[in-house]
């Protein structure tokens, strides 16, 4: 997996640019994406303690003004994922995950949404259970699977 | 006429039906027919990915997969499903080794792998396809005292490059085409490209906050008399959050905030209730009492 963006980060030449027009950069000291590209280069296992890697918005301005096209945001995705199967992830994550397997969607559409819906004339779009069926097959065939803890 | 596998996405249908509500009033209005499909999941989005790529691939592309299967392309309204499936229809038909590791992943759910489908949401079929032209000719309302600051977001346009973004994907113009084809005046305000703070909210409410809140100012100080987006989460973030704002922040800051499918609608002249606007948090009557309808 990590093979997959080593060339990738090797290009960057730590010239800041996307610091510079990051605004979570601006408001938060704690993280900076140049720095997490650097630690990835020397040894990514540093950042598996790393919490302010949950920090970037995915705004992709960095994405757009980086002149050596490293897209940071799409490497850190990568990232990642090597550092959540380390034990390193946000909850919210976890359970965005769990209400997928359950649901098919992040929210489920409750009695009460369902009757809001009803009031404007609004179909019921709530995946069928052939669907769920199928979401919760990708999920236990997929590296997904390790984040889904039943019960 | 035309017709569209209709793409709800998770948030909107739960948490802010006004979007969808008032899109369909004003895509019946321009003769598009939507098709609701039960066989549609969760987009996948962008947190599936930081967990495993492959396994949020798979469920993207799974979407993808239903739809080409109909023979309807995909119509989103959220920014994030629509960058989130036109990234995965793009990556699958560019690179083989993913797309056979998704195409097994898909097999053993019983389902076959299919990208042969668009994507496109509904400010883009709303500007490019149907055209502002089109648009223009249904205005019934006047919108000209009406100064709206559009908040772009930022997965309707970027990564640019892989979404291949005809706007500048650094300062797109496609909402303020819109709002000026209506009648009404787009403004300029500091931050007007940045990111809303939406996808932070959950992960670390306060610096999500801030970013918000730092827009909300300057659009205050532009004098604008309301907010519209494209998005749920940007929508959420300046709607709900400016009560949030009020309560922990003593920030006192009222403008309302509508989908742009809103005010596409009040332009109609379609009434504010039949378009959902009464399900907002912020209050939006000063901004109607600014509308003449019949202009
Ligand atoms: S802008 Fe690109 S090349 Fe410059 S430091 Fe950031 S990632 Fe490296
Ligand atoms: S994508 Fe992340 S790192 Fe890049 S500018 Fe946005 S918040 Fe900063």
């Amino acid at each position: 997996m990590l093979s997959e963006i080593a060339e990738k980060i090797q290009i960057c030449v730590a010239c800041g640019t996307c610091v510079g027009g990051c605004l979570v950069s601006r408001l938060d000291k704690r993280f900076r994406p140049m720095r997490i590209i650097h630690t990835a280069v020397v040894d990514v296992n540093r950042l598996i303690n790393e919490p302010s890697v949950w920090l970037c918005s995915y705004c992709y301005i960095c994405s757009e003004r980086c002149p050596k096209a490293v897209e940071f945001p799409d490497i850190l995705t990568r990232l990642r994922n090597y550092i959540a199967k380390h034990g390193n992830l946000p909850a919210a994550y976890k359970m965005l995950l769990a209400n997928i397997s359950k649901h098919g969607t992040a929210l489920e559409l409750d009695e009460f949404a369902l009757m809001e819906r009803e009031e404007y004339g609004l179909p019921d779009p709530s995946p069928s259970q052939e669907t769920i069926k199928e979401i919760k097959s990708i999920i236990n065939t997929s590296g997904l699977s390790v984040f889904i803890r039943e019960g | 006429m035309r017709k569209y596998a209709f793409f709800l996405g998770c948030t909107i249908p739960v948490r802010s039906i006004s979007y969808e509500i008032s899109a369909r009033k004003v895509l019946e209005a321009l003769g598009i027919e939507l098709v609701t499909l039960k066989e549609f999941s969760c987009c996948g989005p962008a947190p599936l990915y930081s967990l495993d790529f492959y396994g949020a691939l798979a469920i993207s592309a799974r979407n993808l997969s239903v739809a080409a299967e109909k023979g309807l392309d995909i119509l989103t309204l959220c920014s994030g499903c629509f960058e989130t499936l036109l990234r995965a229809k793009i990556e699958l038909e560019q690179n083989v080794n993913t797309r056979k590791k998704v195409e097994d992943i898909l097999n053993s759910a019983g389902r076959k792998l299919s990208t042969n489908v668009n994507v496109k949401h509904i400010a883009i079929l709303l500007a490019k396809d149907i055209g502002v032209g089109e648009l223009k000719k249904k205005v019934s309302a006047d919108l000209k005292d009406i100064s709206v600051a559009t908040f772009p977001g930022c997965h309707l346009f970027r990564p640019g490059r892989a979404l291949r973004t005809s706007d500048n994907p650094q300062k797109p113009k496609l909402l303020d085409k819109i709002v000026e084809a209506l009648g009404a005046k787009p403004i300029e305000y500091t931050g007007k490209y940045e990111c809303c703070g939406g996808t932070l909210s959950g992960i670390d409410q306060e610096l999500s906050m801030k970013m918000m809140v730092e827009k909300l100012r300057s659009i205050a100080e532009e004098g604008a008399d309301c907010i519209v987006t494209a998005c749920p989460f940007c929508f959420i973030q300046f709607d709900m959050g400016q009560q949030a704002a009020k309560r922990d922040l003593k920030e006192n800051i009222s403008i309302p905030v509508l989908y742009l499918t809103e005010l596409i609608g009040l332009a109609f002249g379609i009434p504010p209730e039949e378009l959902g606007l009464n399900t907002h948090a912020s209050d939006v009557s000063p901004l109607l009492s600014k509308i003449s309808r019949d202009g």
